[in-house]
C-alpha cells in the first residue's frame, strides 16, 4: 500500500506539516537521532496531497500523464486534486484564475509547486548547489537586501550533512572553479558522497570554444567566464574513500561506502543506481536516480522495524489551522482527511503533539499561519512580526538562446537538462543589480522555443501562427517552401544540433510588497484558503536582467553563436527596464515568506528556524530564507532542516528505551 | 464534439474485439499507399518505419480520425508527397502525417479546411469524419509520443523514454 490511512493515535511527540523534502529530513534526523540515542519517538506527518508516487505502479501513472501531455510542464505528470490544489504552471494575472493563485500584484508570481508526497522535488532538476558565502551578508558587503542571523560557516557542516542525505554527485574540485569560493570554504577531507555527473559532449564543444581567456567585466572588475560542474542530487559513482559525515546516524547505521538510494520500491538494485540519460529530469525521471523526497519518506518507513521509532505518514490530510493556549504554546493541528480527489467532502480531524513543525512550503507554510488567526493572535499565528508571508522571493528565470556555425553538433537532448553553469554569482556589482547564475542548457531550445516540434512545425508550414498559435514567429526561422521527407529529417538535425541556450537564474532581493495573504472570499471546495499574491520585480533585478543579456551577447559572439532570442516569443511574462522589454518565467523557487532572522520584531523565526512566537513550533523550508541568492535552494533548505531538527532533538526530552 | 455514432460504442479503445474487427475488414484500403506515403514524407525507409512499432496504429488513428471513405481519397490521390504538401485539400493531411510521425501529435483540422473539404467531397465521401471526436490538439497516444522520429532524426531520444546509459551524454551523438 502507498496510501496510509488516518492515524488511530491523537497525540505525538512531534507533528510535521508537509510531506516534501524539509518536512521528510526533519523528520528523519529526529528519527534516526532518536535510534542513535536509544529513545523513543513518535512523529505524524500530514501531507495534503495523495502518496501514489510511493509504488511502482503510482509512478508508471506519473510517467503516463507525462508522455500524453500536450505540454510537458513541471506539473504535468503529478494529477491535481481538487481538494489539494497545485497552482498551474503557466501564472494567470486576471480573470479566469489560476485554479489556485489569485494574482493581485503588478506582475504575475511565475512559480509554482507541487502537492504530493515528495512535494516539488518530484519535479525539481536536482540541482544541489550551496549559497556563497556572502549571500549570506548582503547588507553588510553590499548594503542591500538583508544580513542571515547564521553565515555560511554555521551552514557547512550541515550543507555536507545535507549533501549526503540527499546523494549529490560532484567534485571538490570543481566547486573551487567558482569564481569567489575559495578552499577555505570546504572542509580539508571533504568528499562529496559521489562523483561528479560527467559533462556533457555540449560543454566539452562550448569549452573549446570559449578558450581559456575570455573575460567578462561587471562593474569594473573582470571574472572569468568557464563551464563549471554542477552538483547534482543524481546518482552517478560512488566514492570509496568519503566519509559520511551524518553524525545523526546510528554507527550500525553508517554505511562504510555511501550506496546509491534508487527507486523506493527498489532502492539497492535497479536503473536508479546510477543517472540512466532520460533526459526529463523536469519534470519526472523515470530510474528516479534523481533525489526526491519519496526516497526519505520510504526510508523513514522503513524506521518503523527499529524498536522505539513510530513515523506515521498519512496522505490526503489538509492541515487547516493551529491553535495555541493562552501561553502562545501551540497545542492543536486540525486537518481535513478526504478519500476522493474530486468529491467536496472531508473528515475533521485534530491532533495534538509536543512540537510542531511546518514544512510545506513556503506559500503553504504563510498560508497556514495567517489562516490560523484567532481573537489572541487576530495577524495569524507567528506573525507580531507582520512578516509572515512578506519578502516572497523566486529566481526569475530568463532565457537566451542562440544558433551555433553551420554544422556544428552539440548533442542536444540528451542528459540531464544541464550539467555545467558559468557562475558569476558574486562581487561588488551587487551593490548595483542583481547577480545571476547562468545554466547552460542540454536541451537545445527546448524550454524558450518549444523544441524540436517547434522546429518540425516552421519546416512542414512555413506560417504556421497564420490560425492557430497565439504567438508570434520569429520571422528569420521560417522557411520559404514547406520541407518534407529526407530533406526534413536532415534539416531538423542538423538546426536542433546547433542550439544553445543560457538560462539565468535571477537574484531578487527580499520586498516587504511582496507577500502571500488569504481572502475570505478565495477558498476550495473544501472552505481551505487559497493563497492571494502580490507580486513585481524591482529595479535591483530588472537591471540585473539587462546585464545577463548583455552577458549572453559577449557569450554568443565569443563562441560563435547567433542569437536568436526572442522577447515576443512564445513564453513568460513580459517587463520593461529602460525603454527595453523582456520575458522571465517563474524557477519554482519559492522563498522568503517566513524570513529567519536575529530580531523578533523583523522576522518569524530565529536561525533555528523556532517562532519567535511560539516556542515549541517550527516553520522550516525556503520560506526561511532572509535572502535569494542564486543558488537553487532546496540544498540549503534541507541544511536548515536537519540544523533546526537537531536542535528540535536536543531540546526534546525523549523517554530512553 | 459529440460523436454521432451509429455503432454501439462511442469510443474505440484499441484491444476492445469489435474494434479490431472493424480494422481487419477495412486493411485493404490503403495500408500498403499509406506506408508508401509515410516513407516519402518522413524520409525514414519502410523498415526504419515498422521498426518504430507505429505503421499499424498510425493507420488504424487516421482511420478513426478520417473516416474510411476521406483516408481512401486522400491516400489514392494519385498524388506525390511534394504535390500534397502543396495541395489545399491534402497539404493538412500530409503535415499531420508528418506531425503523427515526428511528434506523436495530431493537430486540429481547421474549421478552414473543413469549408474546403465540404465543397470537395460530397456528404458520402466524407462520411465518418471525426466521427470519435479525435480531430483536436492532442498526443495521440503514450507510444505514438515515444517513437517520434523527430528525436531519431536529431540523434536522441523521446525525453522519459530512452535509457542510453550513465555517461552517454558524454559522447557525441550518433
Amino acid at each position: 500500500m502507498s496510501e496510509e490511512s488516518p492515524t488511530a493515535k491523537r497525540h505525538y511527540d512531534v507533528v510535521i506539516v508537509g510531506g516534501g523534502v524539509a518536512g521528510a529530513v526533519v523528520a528523519k534526523v529526529l528519527a534516526e537521532s532518536a535510534y542513535r540515542d536509544h529513545k523513543s519517538i513518535s512523529l505524524l506527518i500530514l501531507e495534503a496531497g495523495t502518496g501514489a508516487g510511493l509504488s511502482a505502479a503510482g509512478h508508471e501513472s506519473y510517467l503516463e500523464n507525462y508522455f500524453r501531455a500536450s505540454i510537458k510542464t513541471p506539473n504535468a505528470p503529478y494529477p491535481d486534486s481538487a481538494n489539494a490544489r497545485a497552482p498551474e504552471d503557466i501564472p494567470k494575472l486576471k480573470p479566469p484564475w489560476d485554479r489556485y493563485y489569485r494574482q493581485v500584484g503588478e506582475l504575475p508570481f511565475g512559480s509554482n509547486n507541487t502537492r504530493a508526497l515528495g512535494g516539488t522535488t518530484l519535479h525539481w532538476m536536482g540541482i544541489a548547489l550551496r549559497m556563497m558565502p556572502n549571500d549570506f551578508a548582503m547588507k553588510q558587503k553590499y548594503s542591500t537586501g538583508e544580513d542571515w542571523p547564521i553565515g555560511y560557516t554555521d551552514l557547512n557542516p550541515y550543507y555536507e550533512m545535507a549533501e549526503w542525505e540527499l546523494g549529490v554527485s560532484a567534485d571538490r574540485s570543481d566547486q573551487l572553479l567558482i569564481p569567489r569560493l575559495s578552499k577555505a570554504d570546504f572542509r580539508e577531507n571533504y568528499e562529496f558522497p559521489m562523483a561528479g555527473i560527467p559533462r556533457s559532449h555540449l560543454d566539452t564543444v562550448l569549452e573549446t570554444a570559449i578558450g581559456s581567456d575570455f573575460e567578462y567585466e561587471l562593474a569594473g572588475s573582470r571574472y572569468p567566464v568557464r563551464l563549471v560542474p554542477l552538483p547534482q542530487a543524481r546518482n552517478s559513482m560512488p566514492r570509496a574513500e568519503a566519509i559520511d559525515p551524518r553524525n545523526y546516524l546510528h554507527e550500525s547505521r553508517r554505511p562504510k561506502v555511501y550506496r546509491p538510494y534508487g527507486a523506493p520500491e527498489d532502492p539497492t538494485t535497479g536503473p536508479g543506481q546510477r543517472c540512466q540519460g532520460f533526459a526529463s529530469c523536469i519534470p519526472i525521471c523515470p530510474s528516479r536516480a534523481k533525489y526526491t523526497a519519496l526516497k526519505t519518506i520510504q526510508q523513514l518507513r522503513d524506521m518503523n522495524r527499529l524498536s522505539g521509532i513510530s513515523v506515521e505518514i498519512v496522505t490526503r490530510a489538509v492541515a487547516t489551522d493551529l491553535q495555541a493556549d493562552d501561553s502562545g504554546r501551540i497545542t492543536h493541528v486540525n486537518y481535513l482527511r478526504y478519500e476522493d480527489e474530486d468529491l467536496p467532502c472531508a473528515m475533521r480531524h485534530r491532533i495534538s503533539a509536543r512540537r510542531f513543525v511546518l514544512a510545506a512550503s513556503a506559500i503553504e507554510n504563510a498560508k497556514l499561519l495567517l489562516a490560523s488567526r484567532n481573537d489572541q493572535f487576530p495577524s495569524g499565528l507567528a506573525n507580531r512580526s507582520d512578516c509572515v508571508g512578506r519578502y516572497l522571493m523566486d529566481h526569475p528565470f530568463v532565457l537566451a538562446w542562440g544558433r551555433m556555425p553551420s554544422g556544428a553538433v552539440m548533442g542536444t537532448f540528451r542528459g540531464p537538462g544541464a550539467t555545467c553553469d558559468l557562475p558569476i554569482r558574486d562581487g561588488a556589482f551587487r551593490e548595483a543589480h542583481a547577480a545571476f547564475r547562468t545554466d547552460v542548457s542540454n536541451w537545445g531550445w527546448g524550454l524558450p522555443d518549444g523544441a524540436p516540434g517547434m522546429d518540425v512545425e516552421r519546416m512542414i508550414e512555413p506560417d504556421p501562427f497564420r490560425q492557430s498559435y497565439d504567438g508570434k514567429p520569429q520571422a528569420k526561422l521560417l522557411q520559404s517552401t514547406a520541407l518534407y521527407g529526407k530533406e526534413l529529417r536532415s534539416q531538423l538535425r542538423s538546426d536542433v544540433q546547433r542550439q544553445i541556450t543560457l538560462g539565468f537564474l535571477m537574484e531578487q532581493l527580499p520586498e516587504h510588497g511582496n507577500r502571500v495573504t488569504i481572502d475570505d472570499g478565495w477558498k476550495d471546495q473544501l472552505g481551505v484558503h487559497q493563497p492571494v499574491i502580490e507580486y513585481d520585480i524591482s529595479k535591483y533585478t530588472r537591471a540585473g536582467i539587462a546585464e545577463a543579456y548583455r552577458f549572453s551577447k559577449a557569450f554568443f559572439n565569443k563562441v560563435g553563436a547567433e542569437d536568436f532570442t526572442d522577447h515576443e516569443g512564445l513564453i513568460g511574462q513580459k517587463i520593461e527596464y529602460e525603454g527595453k522589454k523582456f520575458k522571465y518565467i517563474g524557477a519554482g523557487h519559492i522563498m522568503g515568506t517566513h524570513r529567519m532572522g536575529s530580531r523578533a520584531d523583523e522576522s518569524v523565526v530565529n536561525d533555528y528556524q523556532r517562532s519567535w512566537d511560539h516556542e515549541n513550533l517550527y516553520v522550516t523550508g525556503c520560506g526561511s530564507m532572509p535572502t535569494a541568492g542564486t543558488s537553487n535552494p532546496t540544498l540549503t533548505a534541507v541544511a536548515l532542516a536537519i540544523r533546526s531538527a537537531e536542535q528540535i532533538f536536543r531540546n526534546l526530552d525523549l523517554a530512553r528505551l | 464534439m459529440n460523436p454521432k455514432s451509429p455503432r454501439t460504442y462511442s469510443r474505440p479503445v484499441p484491444g476492445f474485439a469489435q474494434y479490431d474487427l472493424d480494422v481487419r475488414a477495412t486493411a485493404e484500403t490503403g495500408l500498403v499507399e499509406f506506408i508508401d506515403l509515410s516513407v516519402d514524407l518522413t524520409g525514414f525507409t519502410a523498415a526504419e518505419l515498422a521498426a518504430t512499432g507505429m505503421v499499424k496504429a498510425h493507420f488504424e488513428e487516421l482511420q478513426l480520425t478520417l473516416g474510411v471513405s476521406l483516408l481512401a481519397a486522400f491516400l489514392k490521390s494519385g498524388l506525390n508527397a511534394a504535390a500534397l504538401m502543396e495541395s489545399p485539400v491534402f497539404g493538412p493531411l500530409a503535415r499531420n502525417v508528418i506531425r503523427m510521425w515526428y511528434l506523436g501529435q495530431w493537430k486540429r483540422l481547421p474549421d478552414e479546411w473543413l469549408g474546403k473539404i465540404a465543397q470537395t467531397f460530397s456528404e458520402e465521401a466524407r462520411k465518418g469524419f471525426d466521427e470519435f471526436g479525435r480531430n483536436s490538439d492532442r498526443v495521440i497516444s503514450s507510444s505514438a509520443y515515444r517513437h517520434g522520429l523527430a528525436w531519431a532524426a536529431i540523434g536522441a531520444h523521446a525525453p522519459a523514454t530512452g535509457s542510453p546509459g550513465f555517461a552517454s551524454w558524454a559522447r557525441p551523438p550518433t
